[in-house]
C-alpha cells in the first residue's frame, strides 16, 4: 500500500484541481473548507481502509458515517450556533438527494443555503474514498483518474457558461492526472520486474518532460486560440420568471379601498424608523400599464448565507406573487406549513432588488429575512447633486402637457441632477394626492396610462403614488436618469422592538434613479393637503406644500429621510455569531489550504510512520523479522544509498557487517523451519535501525529528515 | 556422538584445515568436495595440469578414516579392472567375486576422460545406485561412496568426452584454477618441507559421515526456496544458448548439495545464498550449448551467472 502512497498523494492533487471550477458555482469560502475537509477525511478512511483491508461495505459504512458527522458542520455551520441542528440535518439529508436540480435552477453563485453544499462534499468525499482506494488497493489503479476528472466534468456540467481561463484548470487536473498516471504505471511495472533496466528516475523525468511541453503547449494554445463554448446542463432562461402581466401598481387603488385602508397586509418585527418595505420594482412601460420587462428572475436558496439584522413578515391580507422585503434580503427562511412551497419558488432579480414566489404568498405565510441596508433615499436639495450614471435619453414619446411642465420646472436647472431635483420639486409642489376611493376624496382616476398622465397633467394635478411615481418615472428618463418605479409600503407606526403592522394606508411608490453611486430612492408624491376648490375647472394651488428638510445623501447608502433624532436601529442579535463563524470560515480555509499544501510532505512522513507500525506489527513473526530487513532498505533507499535489488540480502548487505549480521538473522528467521521468537524480531529490528543510525553518523543533522521526505522508497518499490 | 549443524560445521573446517595443508589457498573447493561427499553426491574436477585435482582427492580421502582408492584411467582400462571380476577358485570349485578398486568410501578416478566409454559406462550404475553387478548378482559399495573424478581439458589427444548421461552423475563440478601470489609464495617457501597427502591424519571416520548426511538431509528447505531452485532450472532450459537444460536429477543435486552447503556453515536451513553459492558448480556442467554458443566460446558457467542476475532470489 505505502508504495502507492505518492500515487494517492498526486490523485489527492488531482481531485483538489478538479474542484476549482466548483468555486464560481458556489462562490464562498466555507466552499474551500468543506472541500478541504471532505478531500481529507475521504483519504483517511481510504487509507485506513487499505491498511485494515476493509471490503467494500465497510468502507461504505464508514464514508456514510463521515458524510453524517460533516454534513451540517460543512454545509450549515452557521446554523450550529442557533442549536438548529437537528432541522440542519434533516435539510443536509434532503440535499442528497436535492441539491442536485437546485443547482441548475438556482442563480450563480448559489452561496452556501439549502445545504447545497451537500452535493460537492458527497461527491469528493465518496470520490476520494473510491479514488485513493483504488490507487491504493487496486491492481488497476488508473481507473482512479477517473474520479478527477467526473469531478471536472461535474463541474462543467453544473457551472456557468464562462470561467476565468478555464484551459489552466482544465491543464492543471490533466497535469496532475498524467502524474498520477505515469507514477502508477511505474510502480506496478517495478514490482512486476524489479531487476527492469529502466530506472524511475528516467521515467519520471520523460514523463516531467513530457508534462512540461503538453502543459506548455495547452497554455499557449489555450491563451492563444478561441475555445469552443462550453455545454453546460444550466439553461439560459429555465428558471426565468416571466411577469409582465403582474403590476402591483395596477393594483395599487385597491389598498385605498375603504376595508383595505385599515386591512393589515403584513405584520413585520424588527423594523426600525424609517424602513421601507419593499415589494416590486417595475421598469418596463407600455404606455398602458407599468411592469417588469428587463427582469431576470433566477431561483434562489430560501436558506442562503446572509448577514444583517433578522426582519420577521408575516403575510396577512396581501396576495400575489410578489415578496415583500426590507432592504436587501438574504437567508430567506419561510416557517409555517407553506414554507417547503414557498422555498421551492423563491425567485430573484438582483437587479430590481426584488423577489416573487411562484405559489404566491396567502395569508398566513411568515418568513425570516436578513436585511442589509438597500438603495438610499434621498429628497429635495440632494437630489440636484445626483449624476445619471449612464445618461441615455428616455424612448416613451411623453404627452405634450407633461414635456411642457417639464420645461416649465427645469429651465433654470443646469445639470442633470438640477434638473431632477427641480422636476421632483415641481411635482411634489404641484400635484395633490387623491385616491379617489371615498366619497369624501377628490375625484381620482385609477390607472397610469399615458392618457391618465396626460390627464394628471392637462387637469388639476390629481392623483396618488401611483400617477405620480410613473410620471416621475417617465420624467426623469426624459431628463437622462435610467428610472424605475418601486411599489411598497412605507409604514408611519414603526416602533423599536415592536411588531409593525402593516396597513393598505401604508402603500406607496417612489422612483429609483441609477446614478454614478447606483440606484437612489426619491420620493416623488406630494404631501397630503386639502385640495382647493375648483375655478373654472382650474385648481388654484392654496397651499405650498412644506420643504423638506433632508440632510445630503451620505455614503453607505442609509436612508436620509429617517429622523435624526430617532433611536438607533436595534443591533442585530446574530451579527457577532456571524462575524465569528466568518472568522472561522475564513481561519479554516487558510488551514485548508495549508493543509492541501502540507499535504504532500507530510503525507509522505505520515505514510512511512504507517508503513513502518504495519511492518513491525505484521501478523506473522516471520514477516515481522522479515520487514526488519525491508525497512532497513527503504531507509536506504531514502537516503540515496539503495542497496542492489537483484541480490539477496547477503548481497545487499555487501562489506557492511552490521547489514551482514542482519542478513543472517533475517535469513535464519524467514528461511528456518522454526519462526522467529519476539526476542529475535526486537533484537532485528534494533539491528536495522542500528544500521541506519550508523549511516547517519557524520552525514549531517538534516539527513534523517531529508530521508523522512524522500518518496523514493515509496514509488520505486 | 551426537552430530548436529554445530558438529558438522566443526568438521568442515578441520576438514578444510587439514587439506589446505597439501592446497594452499583453496578453501572453497575442499568445502565444495565435502559438500559433495555430505550429499552422497560426486565431484568431477576440472583443471589443467599441476593445480592440484590428485592432491585434493587423495588428501579429501585421507581425512575420513574410511578406505579409498585411486583408479588411473588410460584408454586400455576394461570395466572389469574398476569393478571386480569372477574368478575361479581351485579351492571352493567355484567362481569367486573379486571387488574392483571401486570398492572404497572414496575413489579417485584420475582423468577419468582417458577411458574408453564402456569403461567410462561402468562407473554409470556404481555412482548412480552405490551398487556392482557382476555375473547378475549385485554388490553393494560401501558407505560413505563418493567418486572424484579428475580431468584435463585442454588434452583432447586420447581422451573420451564424458557423455551428458555420465556428466549428470557428478553432483558438482569443480575447478581448482592457480593459487594466487600470497598461496604461490606460501608454497614455494614450503617446497623442502612437503606435505604428502598420506601425511594427513584422519579427522572422522565412514560411520560419523554416515551419520552427518543423515543430519543433512534433514537440513530445512523452504517451499520459497526449492520454487527459486524451480526457476534456476527452468530458466536454463529457455535460455537461448542453451540446447539442453538442467535436468531433473540436477535441480534435485541442487537441492542436496545447498543442504550440506547449509550445514557445513552452521546452518539447519537452506538460504538462497546457498544455492547461488552452488549454482554454477552444481548446473553448469549438465548444460548442452548451442554449436553457435559453442564457437562463440559462451562458458556454460557464465550462463548460470547470467541467470542468476535475472532469476529473483526469494526473501521470504
Amino acid at each position: 500500500m505505502t508504495g502507492r502512497a505518492a500515487g494517492a498523494g498526486l490523485l489527492l492533487l488531482a481531485i483538489a484541481a478538479a474542484c476549482v471550477p466548483m468555486w464560481w458555482i458556489f462562490g464562498t469560502p466555507q466552499l474551500v473548507v468543506a472541500l478541504a475537509v471532505a478531500l481529507l477525511v475521504g483519504a483517511a478512511i481510504a487509507a485506513v481502509g487499505a491498511w485494515r483491508r476493509w471490503r467494500p461495505v465497510p468502507l461504505g459504512v464508514m464514508g456514510l458515517i463521515a458524510l453524517a458527522l460533516l454534513a451540517v458542520p460543512l454545509t450549515a455551520p452557521q446554523r450550529i450556533p442557533r442549536g438548529e441542528w437537528l432541522p440542519a440535518f434533516a435539510e443536509a439529508g434532503a440535499a442528497i438527494v436535492l441539491a442536485w436540480r437546485r443547482l441548475l435552477t438556482i442563480g450563480l453563485p448559489v452561496g452556501t443555503g439549502d445545504s447545497l453544499l451537500m452535493a460537492p462534499v458527497v461527491l469528493v468525499l465518496a470520490g476520494t474514498i473510491v479514488g485513493v482506494t483504488l490507487a491504493l488497493r487496486s491492481r488497476r489503479a488508473e481507473a482512479a483518474a477517473l474520479v478527477p476528472a467526473v469531478l471536472a466534468v461535474w463541474g462543467i456540467l453544473w457551472g456557468p457558461d464562462d470561467l476565468p481561463a478555464p484551459w489552466l484548470t482544465g491543464l492543471l487536473t490533466i497535469v496532475l492526472l498524467t502524474g498520477y498516471v505515469t507514477v502508477v504505471r511505474q510502480a506496478r511495472r517495478r514490482s512486476r520486474a524489479p531487476r527492469a533496466l529502466s530506472s524511475l528516475a528516467r521515467r519520471v523525468g520523460a514523463g516531467a518532460i513530457v508534462a512540461v511541453l503538453a502543459g506548455g503547449g495547452g497554455a499557449a494554445a489555450g491563451a492563444l486560440l478561441p475555445l469552443p463554448e462550453r455545454v453546460v446542463l444550466r439553461g439560459d432562461s429555465a428558471s426565468s420568471v416571466t411577469l409582465e402581466a403582474a403590476s402591483p401598481l395596477s393594483g395599487y387603488r385597491a389598498n385605498w379601498a375603504a376595508d383595505a385602508r385599515d386591512a393589515a397586509q403584513l405584520t413585520v418585527t424588527g423594523l426600525v424608523p424609517g424602513d421601507r418595505i419593499r415589494l416590486a420594482a417595475l421598469d418596463d412601460y407600455d404606455g398602458e400599464v407599468l411592469g417588469v420587462g428587463r427582469a431576470a428572475f433566477e431561483r434562489v436558496a430560501s436558506a442562503e448565507e446572509g448577514q444583517g439584522r433578522i426582519v420577521g413578515i408575516t403575510v396577512g391580507e396581501l396576495s400575489g406573487p410578489w415578496l415583500p422585503s426590507v432592504g436587501v434580503p438574504s437567508a430567506i427562511r419561510f416557517v409555517g406549513p407553506r414554507a417547503e412551497l414557498l422555498a421551492s419558488g423563491l425567485h430573484r432579480d438582483a437587479e430590481l432588488g426584488a423577489l416573487v414566489v411562484l405559489p404566491g404568498i396567502v395569508a398566513g405565510d411568515g418568513y425570516q429575512l436578513l436585511a442589509e441596508p438597500g438603495s438610499p433615499v434621498v429628497a429635495g436639495d440632494a437630489v440636484a447633486a445626483l449624476r445619471p450614471a449612464d445618461p441615455v435619453q428616455g424612448s416613451e414619446t411623453l404627452p405634450d402637457a407633461m414635456l411642457e411642465a417639464l420645461a416649465a420646472w427645469t429651465g433654470e436647472a443646469s445639470t442633470p441632477g438640477e434638473r431632477l431635483g427641480a422636476m421632483v420639486d415641481g411635482l411634489r409642489a404641484a400635484g395633490y394626492v387623491s385616491h379617489g376611493v371615498l366619497e369624501d376624496e377628490a375625484p381620482s382616476r385609477a390607472g397610469h396610462s399615458l392618457e391618465r398622465l396626460e390627464e394628471l397633467f392637462s387637469e388639476p394635478m390629481i392623483g396618488d403614488a401611483e400617477q405620480y411615481a410613473t410620471a416621475a418615472m417617465l420624467l426623469a428618463r426624459q431628463l437622462g436618469f435610467d428610472a424605475r418605479v418601486v411599489v411598497g409600503y412605507t409604514p408611519d407606526a414603526v416602533e423599536d422592538g415592536m411588531p409593525t403592522v402593516v396597513r393598505g394606508a401604508d402603500a406607496d411608490a417612489w422612483i429609483e434613479v441609477r446614478t454614478t453611486s447606483g440606484w437612489v430612492g426619491i420620493d416623488v408624491v406630494a404631501e397630503e393637503r386639502p385640495i382647493p376648490e375648483q375655478q373654472d375647472g382650474a385648481p388654484s394651488i392654496v397651499e405650498e406644500p412644506p420643504a423638506q428638510q433632508a440632510p445630503a445623501p451620505a455614503p453607505g447608502g442609509q436612508e436620509q429621510g429617517a429622523d435624526p433624532a430617532a433611536p438607533s436601529a436595534p443591533q442585530d442579535l446574530g451579527d457577532p455569531a456571524s462575524r465569528l463563524l466568518a472568522a472561522f470560515g475564513a481561519g479554516a480555509a487558510v488551514l485548508g489550504l495549508l493543509a492541501l499544501v502540507a499535504a504532500l510532505p507530510v503525507g509522505l512522513v505520515v505514510a512511512k510512520v504507517v508503513r513502518r507500525r504495519r511492518r513491525r506489527r505484521a501478523d506473522a513473526p516471520r514477516e515481522r523479522a522479515e520487514h526488519a530487513w525491508t525497512e532497513l532498505v527503504d531507509q536506504l533507499r531514502d537516503r540515496g544509498e539503495p542497496p542492489r535489488l537483484d541480490g539477496t540480502r547477503l548481497e545487499q548487505a555487501a562489506g557492511d557487517e552490521r547489514m551482514r549480521d542482519l542478513a543472517d538473522r533475517v535469513d535464519r528467521a524467514v528461511f528456518a523451519a522454526a519462526p522467529p521468537t519476539d526476542t529475535e524480531i526486537d533484537e532485528a529490528w534494533r539491528l536495522s535501525d542500528d544500521v541506519v543510525a550508523a549511516r547517519d553518523v557524520g552525514a549531517g543533522r538534516l539527513r534523517p529528515l531529508l530521508a523522512k521526505l524522500n518518496p523514493a522508497s515509496l514509488v520505486g518499490r | 556422538m551426537g552430530v548436529d549443524v554445530a558438529s558438522i560445521q566443526e568438521l568442515s573446517e578441520r576438514v578444510v584445515e587439514g587439506v589446505e595443508r597439501v592446497l594452499v589457498g583453496k578453501p572453497h573447493v575442499v568445502q565444495l568436495s565435502l559438500t559433495a561427499m555430505l550429499s552422497h553426491g560426486h565431484l568431477l574436477i576440472e583443471d589443467n595440469p599441476g593445480t592440484g585435482k590428485t592432491s585434493l582427492a587423495r588428501a579429501l580421502a585421507a581425512s575420513i578414516a574410511g578406505t579409498s582408492t585411486r583408479i588411473q584411467f588410460t584408454p586400455d582400462l576394461l570395466p572389469g579392472d574398476i569393478t571386480g571380476m569372477s574368478v575361479w577358485s581351485q579351492g571352493a570349485g567355484d567362481f569367486e567375486y573379486r571387488p574392483g578398486p571401486v570398492f572404497a568410501n572414496v575413489v579417485l578416478a584420475d582423468e577419468i576422460n582417458r577411458a574408453s566409454p564402456k569403461t567410462q559406462a561402468a562407473l554409470l550404475e556404481v555412482m548412480q545406485e552405490g551398487r556392482v553387478t557382476v555375473d547378475g548378482v549385485p554388490h553393494s559399495v560401501p558407505r560413505p561412496f563418493m567418486v572424484i573424478g579428475t580431468q584435463n581439458p585442454i588434452e583432447h589427444a586420447g581422451t573420451y568426452e564424458l557423455p551428458e548421461a555420465q556428466l549428470d552423475r557428478f553432483a558438482l563440478k569443480a575447478s581448482i584454477g592457480y593459487p594466487d601470489h600470497a598461496s604461490t609464495l606460501r608454497i614455494l617457501a614450503d617446497s623442502g618441507d612437503e606435505i604428502s597427502p598420506d601425511d594427513i591424519r584422519p579427522v572422522t571416520d565412514a560411520s560419523t559421515v554416515q551419520a552427518m548426511a543423515a543430519v543433512i538431509r534433514t537440513v530445512h528447505v523452504e517451499p520459497s526456496i526449492v520454487d527459486y531452485v524451480a526457476r534456476l532450472v527452468e530458466a536454463t532450459r529457455q535460455a537461448d544458448e542453451v540446447r539442453l537444460g538442467v535436468s531433473v536429477r540436477g535441480a534435485l543435486a541442487l537441492v542436496r548439495t545447498a543442504r550440506a552447503w547449509a550445514a557445513i556453515h552452521g546452518r539447519d536451513y537452506v538460504t538462497p545464498d546457498d544455492v547461488k553459492a552452488l549454482a554454477v558448480p552444481a548446473l553448469a556442467h549438465r548444460l548442452v550449448l548451442q554449436p553457435e554458443a559453442e564457437f562463440d566460446d559462451v562458458r556454460p558457467e557464465s550462463i548460470v551467472q547470467q541467470l542468476m542476475l535475472t532469476v529473483a532470489p526469494p526473501r521470504r
